[in-house]
């Protein structure tokens, strides 16, 4: 029994861990779910604080996946300004359903951006690219 | 109703994230589906959509206008198949709680193990219940 339960814990500890920051219920309930389904770990977050909150609590992250727009003072730009300077192994995929936010966002091996509406496996797949796996 | 059979789905409504955390990871490794809000409007979202939820446990104290003694009282008139179970951190808050949540209030902090317990034993309560119906029809 123990080793069974020690194999599923293993297992649950490999699953790569996906920050979602997003402000809106529905799109956070949906997106998560997916992802859930899909072998990721998923932490919600509804805002920016609440994402630095997660991270500085020593919580294992793989990839931050937040929205541009959000409620509260900190925006995604900044967090992501913030993930690329405490935590640059962190990787950081940013949306917007304003295609002219993209132009601000670094992007590079371990930035990123998806224009909203995304599909959900597309998501996926880009997650998993970005991830290397 | 979910079956036993089925995955039961518990909604966490919780603004403090790091709490909302712990307590949703622990119980989807007991094996619940969850769903997390932090709002009243979340809940009804959940609800309005026609998705089903078993359990709602939810803080006292939510982000937005409606608190958790509200959402708790609405489910109790109109969704009678959805046991609420609520949390608090506030003394004096208990007295209130007791009359909206079978067993009363789980003060914070709590273990999740607690909870957990809590979840099946008003299950199990709700599976007697409707058997006892069954018999009786």
């Amino acid at each position: 029994m123990e080793a069974v339960a020690s194999a599923r814990q293993e297992a649950v500890d490999r699953r790569k861990v996906v920050l979602l920051v997003e402000d809106e219920f529905r799109i956070r309930w949906t997106t998560s779910e997916y992802l859930r389904d899909a072998g990721f770990r998923v932490i919600e977050a509804t805002s920016a604080h609440e994402a630095i909150e997660v991270i500085s609590c020593l919580t294992r992250v793989d990839i931050v996946f937040s929205d541009i727009n959000l409620n509260g003072e900190i925006n995604g730009h900044l967090l992501a300004r913030w993930v690329a300077k405490y935590h640059p192994d962190v990787v950081m995929l940013l949306t917007s359903g304003d295609p002219s936010a993209s132009a601000l966002v670094a992007t590079g091996r371990t930035r990123g951006f998806v224009p909203k509406p995304y599909l959900l496996a597309d998501l996926q797949l880009r997650l998993e690219e970005m991830l290397g796996s | 109703m979910n079956t036993n059979t089925e995955q039961q789905v518990v909604m966490v409504v919780e603004p403090d994230v790091l709490v909302r955390m712990v307590i949703a990871d622990y119980l989807r490794e007991c094996g619940y589906k969850v769903i997390e809000g932090v709002a009243a409007d979340d809940v009804w979202a959940v609800l309005q959509s026609g998705d089903h939820m078993d359990v709602l446990l939810a803080d006292v104290e939510l982000a937005g206008d409606v608190d958790g003694f509200t959402v708790a009282t609405r489910i109790r008139q109109t969704y009678a198949d959805v046991d609420v179970i609520l949390t608090s951190g506030i003394s004096g808050a208990a007295d209130k709680v007791q009359d909206l949540c079978e067993d009363g209030p789980f003060k914070k902090p709590y273990q999740p193990k607690d909870v957990e317990t809590r979840i099946k034993a008003l299950q199990a309560r709700r599976r007697a219940s409707e058997n006892k119906d069954l018999r009786q029809d």
